[in-house]
């Protein structure tokens, strides 16, 4: 066998972002194939009070986890723990398992794990994902029952206890591995199986955990793996890193890690600019948990609520009814701070089994409102579940992917008549409620002008701007030399977006990963920009840069770029500018 | 005992939520009641019974109650689906 160490790299889905470098913790779950073991008649009752006293402790644990969980992650976190609940109420099943300790006479340990591997195994087989996954649920509470039925009889200790600080490694972490970890041992968690919607990401996130999921065969590599980094960004697993990886990561992870003492620092501080001008920093979000960490971080409101996650994450179309709870939620959340919230983009990456067709060019196909004028009824009722979420005055609209004013009329006299209809409804709305349109393909910009007579505001999406006029898939690894944001095409085109909503004095922010980048904000204020929408752990880091800019420089940086010819060109200009200002060079 | 078909109309189906619902009134009731759908039959007092028959919407669920209260309880179910379990 070749023992030989080497460098090896394994992809899986970036789930909860941040650098983590450790050993390899190897976390089995117990199996729950408790061996079936005999009791006699009389010994039949206190096994059935066993079993009932178990279920009482367990309905504790889980109250408990769903506090902490509530603590450290906000609702979407509790949730997981309330459905737990319900299995443990389930009067029928409990009965299930009562009749078998004494129709078998068996120990309830067996009984429970017997009776629950049949319904785990009948929700396996369901087609529908979104009750199969109840199965892991299922799965996840009776292993409870049984670790506490099973503690009594000194059986406990086989799962293993992480020494000291590792990396977690599973076949699926449940939510209540997660809680259950110790957070100063817990590095970070790796999964074989789920998804980015799994309980387990979910959880990771909002605990700020590195994660990465769906790594396969990762616990048969780990094997031959003495030491292991996490990159939660890319979804990068390293094994067996050489040591120039093992530098390059360890000088990310201590900037990572000055970062996060910087950004607590900084969060508190107004974000205004050496000359007094103030920026207002905003968080782009797609669930009412991450309206938390929009808070928490300090943003001046949402700059772009995203709405297809609450879509993707729940497997269908959602009625208007829960569309309503959910932008109500993050209204109220962040109330008296605002919330843009952007009509459902479907289409292209972000596609959706249930409505969206296969197209030979999705990028430049029937997607945004484009799909949705064909939907009326999930367009009407994602409308009017928006427009109801305006009652407290700090909600707005924004209309993603428009290409001629035509889709944006359109949507304007749609808009107009739900709020027509809500009223004569009787319900309390925001009659002046603003509408924006997203500045991400090439024609909204360069008609920018004719547009802002139109709308309220812009945002300028720079992400797909830049592959719309680059003619370059952000997606594609081939043509990842020529998507760059830094082209001074796409600076030309933020450059006229601005100049027009500035000339007809309509609001125009940026809500693409070009404001959270550090080296581009003294560009993009010096384009005139005062609103930059960012991931919310990003707002401290964008505000401490902030703080250090004049906007007078800035002007001159952003002239300099747009005579610019190439990216190269103004990527030395601005690394430049960085490096005298800052101090860091951030290209390194 | 009455048996009765109902058509499940609200959009997300038999999801955990509107289970629980149905599970909540089921359970007031002393009668018997149990749920088939594609010949798999469930207790329709266990909130993991009626998620297990994943009905979504559109389907069509045969009600089955038995016991002294059978016509109020069904009563009772029916208009609980009919009106999309009062969450739309």
């Amino acid at each position: 066998m070749n023992t030989k160490i080497k460098e090896k790299i394994l992809k899986g889905m970036a789930a909860s972002p941040g650098i983590a470098i450790g050993t390899p913790f190897h976390y089995v779950h117990e199996t729950l194939n408790i061996s079936r073991e005999s009791v006699v008649d009389h010994e039949i009752e206190s096994e059935i009070v066993k079993y009932r006293a178990s279920l009482e402790s367990v309905r504790q644990q889980l109250a408990e986890d769903r506090k902490n969980a509530m603590k450290r992650g906000g609702s979407d976190a509790a949730k997981i723990f309330d459905s737990h609940l319900m299995i443990v109420n389930d009067q029928v099943l409990t009965d299930e398992v009562i009749y078998f300790i004494s129709a078998h006479n068996v120990k309830s340990s067996y009984a429970v794990s017997k009776v629950m591997k049949d319904y785990q195994a009948a929700f396996e087989k369901i087609k529908n994902q979104y009750f199969s996954q109840r199965a892991f649920d299922i799965e996840d509470v009776c292993r409870r029952i049984v670790k506490d039925l099973i503690s009594d009889e000194k059986q406990k200790g086989r799962s293993g206890v992480i020494k000291g600080r590792q990396i977690v490694i599973s076949d699926n972490i449940f939510p209540s591995d997660t809680l259950n970890f110790n957070k100063d041992h817990l590095l970070g968690i790796i999964t074989e199986f789920g998804g980015i919607t799994s309980h387990a990401a979910i959880l990771s996130r909002a605990l700020e955990v590195p994660a990465i999921v769906g790594v396969k065969s990762v616990s048969k590599w780990i094997k031959n793996a003495t030491l292991i980094i996490l990159d939660g960004y890319a979804g990068k697993v390293i094994l067996n890193p050489k040591p120039s990886t093992f530098e390059k990561y360890k000088k990310r992870q201590h900037e990572d890690e000055k970062q996060l003492r910087d950004d607590l620092k900084y969060s508190s501080l107004p974000s205004v600019t050496e000359d007094g001008q103030n920026i207002s920093i905003m968080s782009n979000i797609q669930s009412s948990s991450e309206a938390d960490n929009a808070i928490r971080w300090n943003s001046d409101g949402v700059g772009l609520f995203r709405t297809e996650f609450l879509f993707k994450s729940s497997n269908t179309i959602l009625s208007e009814d829960e569309q309503f709870k959910v932008y109500d939620e993050v209204a109220e959340k962040l109330y008296p701070r605002h919330v843009v919230i952007r009509i459902l983009d479907i289409g292209g990456d972000k596609l959706d089994d249930k409505i969206a067709v296969k197209e030979d060019n999705p990028f430049l196909g029937q997607r945004g409102m484009r799909l949705l004028f064909t939907h009326t009824r999930i367009l009407r009722s994602h409308l009017r579940a928006i427009v109801r979420a305006s009652s407290r005055k700090n909600v707005s609209i924004i209309i993603p992917f428009v290409a001629n004013l035509t889709e944006i009329k359109k949507t304007l006299n749609l808009i107009k008549k739900i709020r027509k209809e809500l009223n004569d409804e009787g319900h309390i709305i925001d009659n002046e409620i603003k509408t924006g349109v997203m500045i991400e393909i090439p024609s909204a910009a360069l008609t920018a002008d004719s547009i802002a007579k139109y709308v309220d505001f812009f945002s300028i999406g720079t992400n797909d701007l830049t592959q719309y006029v680059l003619a370059a898939d952000r997606g594609n690894e081939r043509v990842s030399n020529i998507y760059d944001s830094f082209h001074p095409a796409v600076i030309r085109l933020i450059d006229m977006s601005v100049k027009a909503a500035k000339k007809k004095k309509i609001g125009i922010g940026i809500c693409g990963q070009m404001g959270g980048y550090p080296m581009a904000i003294p560009l993009l204020l010096g384009l005139g920009l005062r609103e930059l929408s960012v991931t919310p752990f990003l707002v401290p880091s964008v505000k401490k840069i902030i703080r250090r800019l004049n906007t007078a420089e800035c002007r001159e940086i952003a002239k300099k770029c747009l005579k610019s010819p190439t990216s190269r060109s103004v990527s030395v200009i601005l690394s430049d500018y960085f490096e005298k200002k800052i101090g860091n060079n951030p290209l390194q | 005992m009455i048996t009765e078909n109902v058509q499940i109309i609200n959009s997300l189906g038999l999801h955990a939520r509107p289970a629980a619902r149905l599970v909540k009134i089921t359970s007031g009731y002393d009668c018997d009641v149990f749920i088939t759908k594609d010949d798999m039959e469930v207790n329709a007092k266990s909130i993991m019974g009626v998620m297990m028959l994943a009905a979504e919407q559109d389907s069509v669920i045969t009600v089955k109650c038995s016991g002294p209260d059978e016509n109020e309880c069904l009563k009772d179910i029916k208009e609980l689906i009919n009106n999309k379990f009062y969450e739309e």
